[in-house]
Order: structure tokens, then sequence, then C-alpha cells
């Protein structure tokens, strides 16, 4: 008896920790980048197209590189005041790369994404941050690897 | 013996690097070109940029893209490159499959090779660009 209770309540507790395991993993699922999408520039954007930008990057979403191809998304949060762009912190999409997130100020090139980009890592991100209704930047490929240390 | 191990060559392939105009912007766009009578099958592609910009060493990612086939005498549009790589080393790694047998070849197009004064007719895409066969 003593031992039906014991496998009864064992199996209670496996039974337990599964469920919460499955629950906390459809959660973390469901918190990818369908909950957010990149805001491309519209025809009639004022921002300037090109711009250099130095900043501190505060959240990055790193892409993927290899069988799949994924790009990632960085806020960056200014360092300088930049003519035509009038907001603290810009969105860019990146190409694919890995490596831990660069915490020194970097310079970057971007242009204006538009969502008419051919190349993979523009097509498909990993994540998207919130960018508030502000309109994404991207980065190519090389410039990505400034996000980056190794 | 290493003597025995028979390593196919690669022929009738090639990598070319070329301006297309899409809805009036020039994009360059890298293609691989079959120039056999035959097809060839499950082609992976990886490419990668290296070398020194600004006295900085550089790597990009790395990219792979899969074909199931390219059929013989015609080309497969790989992906478009930027014209801030072409400092770099662009390497193009070709694996493919005829009849079974795997053939793979390298293409490197070195740096500052990518230019209006290198360009050649591709026959096949029947345009100009910079080709490594």
């Amino acid at each position: 008896m003593k031992m039906f209770k014991l496998s009864t309540l064992l199996f209670a507790v496996f039974l337990g920790v599964n469920l919460t395991a499955q629950v906390v993993l459809d959660m973390k699922l469901s918190g990818t980048s369908s909950d957010h999408k990149i805001i491309p520039h519209d025809a009639n954007s004022s921002l300037s197209e090109t711009i250099t930008v130095k900043g501190y990057i505060v959240n990055h979403k790193k892409g993927i590189c290899g069988d799949i191809c994924a790009g990632g998304t960085i806020q960056l949060e200014l360092s300088e005041k930049v003519e035509g762009y009038p907001h603290s912190y810009m969105y860019i999409v990146t190409g694919c790369t890995t490596g831990e997130t660069n915490p020194e100020i970097i310079s970057l090139l971007v242009t204006k994404f538009t969502g008419e980009e051919k190349e993979c890592y523009y097509k498909d991100v990993v994540e998207v941050i919130d960018s508030k209704t502000i309109p994404y930047y991207k980065i190519s490929l090389l410039e990505t690897e400034k996000t980056i240390v190794k | 013996m290493k003597k025995d191990i028979h390593v196919p060559k690669v022929e009738g392939i090639g990598v070319a690097i070329i301006k297309d105009t899409e809805e009036g912007d020039e994009i360059w766009n890298v293609y691989l070109i079959n120039y056999k009578e035959e097809p060839i099958n499950n082609v992976l592609i990886s490419s990668k940029g290296y070398g020194t910009l600004n006295q900085k060493k550089v790597n990009t990612s790395t990219l792979r893209h899969f074909f199931d086939v390219i059929k013989g005498q015609s080309y497969q549009l790989i992906e478009p490159i930027s014209e801030d790589v072409f400092g770099l080393s662009n390497e193009y790694f070709v694996t493919f499959y005829i009849d079974n047998i795997i053939y793979d070849k390298k293409f490197v197009f070195v740096p500052d090779t990518i230019k209006d004064d290198h360009f050649t007719k591709v026959r096949i895409i029947q345009k100009d660009g910079v080709l490594i066969k």
C-alpha cells in the first residue's frame, strides 16, 4: 500500500513537471517574431536614405547563418544626434552572424529598409524588436560584423 | 592508398557576378552556370567573404544555398552581392552530384576584381559580368 501511494505521488509529480515544462515551452515559442513586425519605410518617408550612426546596442536579436538564413534585429541607442533622424533609438535589420553582442559604441552605415530587399537575411528575420511604429533601417552583412565580438 | 582515390574534375560549371537592373536600380547578382548538357543535382553552394578592410581582418558570415536541380545549359541565381564586400575575397564553394558522383569546386573572386574592366560576355545568361569557370 505504501509503495502504491509513493508510486502515485511520484507519478503525479512527474506529470505536473512535464505539464509545466510544456506550458513554459509553448509560452517561449509564442514570444517570437510573430509578435512584432518590421516596419518598412514607405515611399513618402522623409527620413534620410543613408546615414552613418553611432551608438550602443541595447537590444539584440541575432540572426542565423547556415542551412537556414535569417537576419537579426538590433535596437541602437544613439550616442550622437543624427541630422534627418528625430528619434533616440534606431531599429536596424542585420545580417546573420555568430558571436557575442559588441558592448562598445559602434558606428554603422545604415540604409532604409523597404521590405523589397532580395537578400535572404532581410526576407526572414529570427525575432523582431518592437520599434513602436518607427521604421526600420538595415545594415549589410559586412556591417553586421561590427555588432558582435568574436 | 591515396593515389587510388579518384577526385572527379569539375568542368563546365561557372560562377558569374552580373550587374542587373531591377526596377531602375542596379543590383549585383551572383549566378551559377551549368554549361554541361546534363543537369546537376543536389547543388549546395556556400558563400563567404574574407580579407582585410581598413587594415582590419574581416570575415562575413557563411551563407548556404541549396538547389535540387540545375538543368543543362542553364543558370541559377544564387544571391545578391553587396558592393561593400568587393574589397574582400568572395568565395563560392560549389558541391553537386551527377549520377551519384559528388563533385566540388571553389570559386574565388579576389579583392577588387568585380568591376566593369573585368567584364566578359556570359553566354548562357546573355549578359556581361565577371566570370570564373
